[in-house]
């Protein structure tokens, strides 16, 4: 039996190549400890896919997740028929967001689960489409949004025009354009700091499945900045996870410091933004400054999250940290009122009983 | 006779690389059929006997009746199997006993999914909406969020909620205070 291996690089190996319908060969008995991992990750599907025969049982608890995702997934689809429905029927023009529009590329169903549904509608429609969805039975489920925030050098009408509508059994889901989805996958993921994993599986099939008339120059045409993060994405498909993306003109190189933030924050099983990370709202720890230090290196910001934030370019001649305590700074300066807002007798939020999630009162 | 046929409305089949995924609609849960019993319910026309069906795949008819059992009482039958009677469940028990080792045994598992789950949770689905960005700022319109069950889901809004205090539009989360 192989050593075992670094969390975050088993990771690495298990997702390396995993959406492609013929997966490169089995991963080892050494991924065993990577095991919680590639749960949490939801890169269960993936890698189940790559686990020898001879040692399935020892990685049974893959398999039941990823028979569980493949279940999930036929119910999301139900949802998101009813939902694009009750849309279309109200006049909307919705696009399909990530979730389902990226999970139908990987070869079988389940391997890239879909969480919420994310929809996005023009920004004069969204306060109609708030009022559809507001009584519909999956309002639960779905995530609305005025536009394509992470095209914003694009507008509604350029990326509606270059929509594409996929069959989902006998409905019709509109998606977006090829080279759009690319370049908003390549910008949420870096918007997020690229924590998890599974986004960047999502480019890397998005982009070895892109359609024969793919049109390069539209995907990274529109701001500088954002064109460079888009490109350090596939650059990081690529270099992590031997993504096949062979044009000339998406050749990039990522930054070390890049892959290293990404390897740290896949090692630790980094579930969210930085600022999310702890349930707790700092100022419930105002008052405990000996859990403060805790809370706020729990909150210290993503290196490549607060480069992108603060409207860095990836290839940024500052030193990281100095974005970061940009970044932190800018959060730090909203701290007084949320002191102010903790020490009023009503607050915004409430506490669960086992203090582990702190959610905000739905009335605000 | 009975002649075993296999239901075919509101259900979703799909393909897993070993095993066959049947997703029943009416009552939001998963079956995995593996492959032995994915060809049994494949067969089941409602046109062949138990016997007839056991020659058409190669089993034994035990093997067939177990995955009729398994299926039926999943819902997967148009009609469901009729129960074995005690000495005849007995007699294949024995039949599969000395099957386990030579032949693949029907298996199929139910698997529940999250819509399924939630039924029996307390608190209902309600929606609210958010006007505030990821830092608190009143943005509008970033995002729209929605209660589930008493918490907000919106993930748009920072955990403290906006940084003005105010209430944004009329929402309401009726679960909110009561867990």
């Amino acid at each position: 039996m192989n050593a075992p291996l670094h969390a975050g690089a088993a990771l690495r190996i298990a997702l390396t190549g995993a959406w492609r319908k013929h997966p490169p060969g089995p991963i080892q008995e050494a991924m065993l400890p990577a095991m919680p991992l590639l749960l949490s990750s939801g890169a269960h599907g993936l890698a189940w896919r790559r686990i020898p025969r001879r040692c399935q049982s020892e990685f049974a608890p893959l398999r039941d997740a990823y028979r569980q995702s493949a279940v999930a997934q036929l119910e999301y689809e139900d949802r998101l028929r009813r939902v694009v429905d009750a849309l279309h029927r109200g006049g909307i023009d919705a696009l399909l967001l990530k979730g389902w529009s990226v999970a139908r590329l990987y070869p079988e169903i389940g391997l890239r689960p879909c969480g919420d549904i994310d929809i996005a509608v023009p920004p004069e429609q969204f306060e109609q489409a708030g009022r559809i969805l507001q009584d519909h039975p999956d309002a639960a489920e779905v995530d609305l949004h005025a536009g394509v925030a992470d095209l914003d050098d694009r507008t509604w009408d350029d990326v509606f025009q270059r929509r594409r509508v996929v069959r989902l059994g006998d409905m019709e889901i509109p998606i977006l354009g090829a080279e759009d989805q690319l370049r908003h996958l390549c910008l949420h993921l870096m918007r997020h700091g690229a924590f998890r994993p599974l986004w960047l599986c999502d480019i890397a099939v998005a982009a070895e499945s892109r359609p024969a008339d793919f049109d390069w120059d539209y995907c990274l045409h529109g701001e500088r900045r954002l064109t460079e993060w888009t490109l350090c994405a596939l650059a990081l498909a690529g270099k992590l996870l031997d993504a096949r993306i062979d044009e000339p003109r998406a050749q990039f190189t990522a930054p070390d410091w890049i892959i290293h933030s990404v390897l740290r924050d896949w090692s630790d099983g980094a579930s969210g933004d930085s600022h999310m990370r702890d349930p707790v709202p700092l100022v419930r720890h105002w008052r405990h400054p000996g859990r403060l230090l805790g809370a706020l290196r729990a909150r210290w910001p993503n290196a490549i999250e607060a480069a992108f934030k603060v409207g860095a370019s990836p290839r940024t001649p500052w030193p990281v940290l100095f974005h970061q305590l940009r970044y932190a700074a800018r959060r730090a300066v909203r701290l007084p009122a949320k002191v102010r807002r903790a020490s009023a007798p009503a607050l915004p939020f409430q506490v669960h009983e086992s203090e582990s999630a702190v959610t905000p009162a739905c009335s605000r | 006779m009975y002649k075993p046929l296999a239901r075919s409305e509101k259900l979703t089949v799909r393909q897993l690389p070993d095993e066959t995924l049947v997703y029943d609609h009416q009552t939001n849960k998963g079956h995995c059929l593996n492959a032995t019993a994915a060809l049994v319910w494949k067969h089941c026309d409602g046109m062949a006997t138990v016997a007839e069906l056991a020659r058409r795949i190669g089993q034994p008819a035990a093997v067939v009746e177990l995955a009729l059992e398994q299926l039926s009482r999943r819902g997967l039958l148009a009609k469901p199997a009729p129960a074995l009677a005690g000495p005849a469940r007995l007699a294949r028990r024995n039949v599969l006993k000395k099957l386990a080792f030579a032949a693949a045994l029907p298996l199929v598992l139910t698997i529940t999914s999250r819509a399924a789950a939630q039924i029996g949770e307390s608190g209902g689905i309600c929606a609210c909406t958010c006007f505030y960005d990821s830092d608190g700022n009143f943005s509008p319109p970033i995002s729209y969020g929605f209660c589930k069950r008493g918490t907000c889901s919106c993930k748009a809004c920072p955990a403290t909620g906006p940084k003005d205090g105010n209430t944004v539009l009329p929402g309401h989360c009726p679960g909110a205070g009561e867990r």
